[in-house]
């Protein structure tokens, strides 16, 4: 099933909630109703009980008067419908006055009330197959002594229709019921419109969300005008997302074509000097050097390649358990032992002062590392000078410096000396056969190994690139 | 024709000058720094720039806009690693007259050479007619009527310069300037050597004067007149 939107969602939440609240609200509203309704009843009937008291009081019991007086005052208010009334004396129960058209209300009483109601109760519900048809009040009062009789105890029962009250009630309720509705729709059209205003700047930025793509990430503007506080820190996020990943993708693009460049200028340079040598017809030597340049230039090629493949593998290398605890120390002065005859034939001495640091490092990438370090120093550095590896440890890092006494670097250049392809402006040596790329990689390797990589150039000291790398937890070195 | 080569790969650069001293027998001078490329262009009288884009000191593409900014119009062609719509664009838009990518041929690179030195010169077909006299750039022979002459090298640049500005006084230092780079030794005669050597190949007979002197300027090379 496909998951509701969040509009639906929250529209339907609120909805129910009106819904609910609207029913609760009729349901109280309507039993407030009734009982209203039974209360003017009840009001009706003890006033009429009260009128019929009074003139009894005034005409006297069992007088004509009275009777006719109290036939008025029943024919009184139209909206009530009399079920029957009695009037009887407590002595011996006579019955003076009954209308029994509809109820016999004394009867009535002595079947459906057992035992009987309390006197003056306040409410008598008259009930006829379960169905309540009327209310019913009991009065008793003392009617007063005439000539020669003495004062009688009176009962007055009066029962009184609900059909009027129940039907009220009923329109009643439909009036609920339908307003109820009505205002239920209107709310939902309210609430939907609400949201659709409320969404619109979401639906915006998935618009333009949606017209970015990896092609034209870099022309994406980043500006949104104003946008609601909910959504700044999505669209923030969201946007240097965009521009991390622009950036990512321009420095690929960047380093492909810096590749391509750097590729097709030994691919020229073979091609022109094989092209070269047969367009006509050579000496044996000019062949014989042709070829040799030609294998040199794929050589370099080969190296770029080859590099090139290393780095897109550090690119994608993880902190992978192939590390191994290393003492740099020992380990730096074998590099420099394998290294020293090299060093001799471009005439350096290569010098390792070394002390004792456990590092957890992948052998062959910190090989690399310290390689192109060394291979960078042979390469530049003023031959006859020393090219020395210092070392030094403080509370959770190894320094590793590896200084030349050239100082070549103008210090504008330094920041850019790790990026990939980056050559000195002053000399670009392609001769030397560095492919650009031998610095890059060694900052990437510091960079896998929790470590950093520094250069510092000066005519005074030379140039000294620092390595430096976390020495091994003691704990698990010991 | 003299060619500047502004390229920092140095091998390449000599291939380059190589094929064109080999084939065509132009003057070649190398500069494999950008700024050091601009000073010699702006000593000497090229008729091509042959011009790489990532330079050190200064980048190809600033040599080009100070070239033109000068209102200099020798004809550059760009050589660059860069191949892209954009990078070609901007290069030609910076007032190069062509670009070539890396790698090219080398053959492909003679014949754009030539064709931009001709068209500099307002010459646009390959085949230059002077009277009887054809020169034919593209195979490099030079006929006069029916008879193929057999020139050398240096005569065959001679004629063709002046060939190629007729109706022009040439003097002799633009001769000596738009035929040899740095590397050669410039005897003072030595086009005179040339000029007439070509005379006696053109008309063994001295009737038809096609190169003629023009006492103090130089030369000139025309249709003779009957």
């Amino acid at each position: 099933m496909r998951p509701l939107s969040l509009k639906s969602r929250i529209g339907f939440c609120i909805a129910a909630v009106i819904a609910a609240a609207l029913v609760v609200l009729s349901i109280v509203a309507s039993i407030e109703f009734k009982e209203a309704m039974l209360r003017s009843v009840d009001h009706r009937l003890r006033m009429t009980a009260e009128a019929i008291r009074e003139t009894i009081l005034t005409d006297g019991f069992e007088t004509e008067e009275s009777r006719r007086e109290i036939e008025a005052i029943l024919k009184g208010p139209r909206e009530t419908v009399w079920l029957g009334y009695a009037l009887w004396k407590e002595e011996d129960g006579t019955i003076w006055l009954e209308q029994t058209e509809l109820l016999n209300v004394r009867d009535y009483l002595r079947l459906q009330a057992q035992p009987l109601p309390k006197l003056d109760e306040p409410r008598i519900l008259v009930v006829k197959d379960g169905k309540m048809v009327g209310q019913m009040l009991w009065m008793r009062f003392l009617a007063p002594a005439e000539s020669g009789k003495e004062g009688r105890i009176i009962h007055l029962l009066l029962a009184a229709s609900s059909e009027y009250s129940y039907h009220e009630t009923k329109e009643y309720v439909q009036v609920l019921a339908v307003t109820g509705s009505i205002l239920l729709m209107i709310s939902i059209g309210v609430i939907y419109s609400i949201f659709r205003w409320g969404f619109r700047p979401i639906g915006e930025l998935t618009e333009r969300m949606n017209r970015i793509s990896e092609k034209n990430l870099e022309q994406v503007s980043f500006e949104f005008g104003p946008m609601p506080p909910e959504l700044l820190p999505f669209v923030h996020s969201w946007k240097e997302m965009l521009q991390k990943l622009a950036e990512a993708m321009s420095q690929q693009r960047r380093f492909t074509a810096d590749a391509a460049h750097e590729l097709r200028t030994p691919l020229a340079l073979v091609k022109s000097t094989l092209q070269l040598a047969q367009s006509q017809p050579r000496e044996l030597s000019f062949y014989k050097r042709s070829i040799q340049h030609a294998l040199e230039d794929l050589d370099r090629m080969n190296r770029l390649v080859e590099q090139m493949l290393e780095l897109s593998r550090l690119d994608r290398a993880e902190l992978d358990g192939t590390r191994e605890p290393l003492e740099l120390g020992a380990w730096l002065e074998d590099l420099s032992e394998q290294y020293s005859s090299y060093a001799q034939e471009r005439g350096f001495r290569l010098v390792c002062r070394r002390c004792s640091a456990w590092i957890r490092a992948h052998p062959q990438q910190i090989r690399q590392l310290f390689g192109n370090l060394i291979d960078n120093a042979l390469q530049y550095g003023p031959p006859g000078t020393d090219v020395t590896i210092w070392m030094k440890t403080d509370d959770s890092f190894v320094h590793v410096q590896v200084h030349d006494e050239g100082g070549r670097i103008p210090p504008e250049e330094c920041p850019f000396l790790f990026e990939r392809f980056y050559r000195l402006s002053k000399a670009r040596d392609r001769h030397s056969g560095g492919t650009g790329l031998g610095l890059a990689i060694a900052q990437e390797i510091a960079i896998l190994h929790g470590g950093r990589i520094t250069v510092r150039s000066n005519p005074q000291e030379g140039t000294i690139f620092t390595v430096v790398l976390p020495l091994e937890e003691k704990s698990s070195a010991s | 024709m003299r060619v500047l080569i502004i390229e920092d790969e140095r091998r390449l650069a000599d291939n380059i000058a190589q094929v064109l001293r080999e084939r065509e027998k132009y003057a070649v001078d190398i500069s494999e720094d950008g700024l050091d490329g601009f000073h010699m262009f702006q000593s000497n009288p090229y008729d091509l720039v042959i011009l790489d884009l990532m330079l050190p000191r200064m980048g190809g593409l600033e040599i080009l806009r100070r070239i033109r900014q000068n209102g200099k119009t020798t004809p550059v062609l760009i050589l660059s690693a860069r191949d892209s719509t954009d990078d070609i664009v901007q290069g030609l838009n910076y007032g190069s007259d062509d670009y070539l990518t890396k790698p090219f041929d080398l053959g492909e690179l003679v014949a754009r050479c030539k064709s931009l030195i001709r068209r500099a010169y307002g010459v646009a077909a390959p085949l230059i007619r002077i009277g009887e006299l054809s020169i034919d750039t593209a195979a490099r022979r030079v006929q006069a009527g029916r008879r193929v002459l057999n020139l050398t090298g240096m005569e065959y640049q001679t004629l063709v310069y002046l060939a190629m500005r007729q109706g022009q006084i040439v003097s002799k230092e633009q001769l000596l300037e738009h035929l040899y780079d740095f590397n050669w030794e410039r005897f003072s005669n030595v086009i005179e050597v040339y000029i007439s050597a070509l005379r006696r190949k053109i008309d063994p007979t001295r009737q038809q004067q096609y190169i003629r002197t023009c006492r103090g300027q130089g030369y000139l090379l025309d249709e003779p007149s009957k």
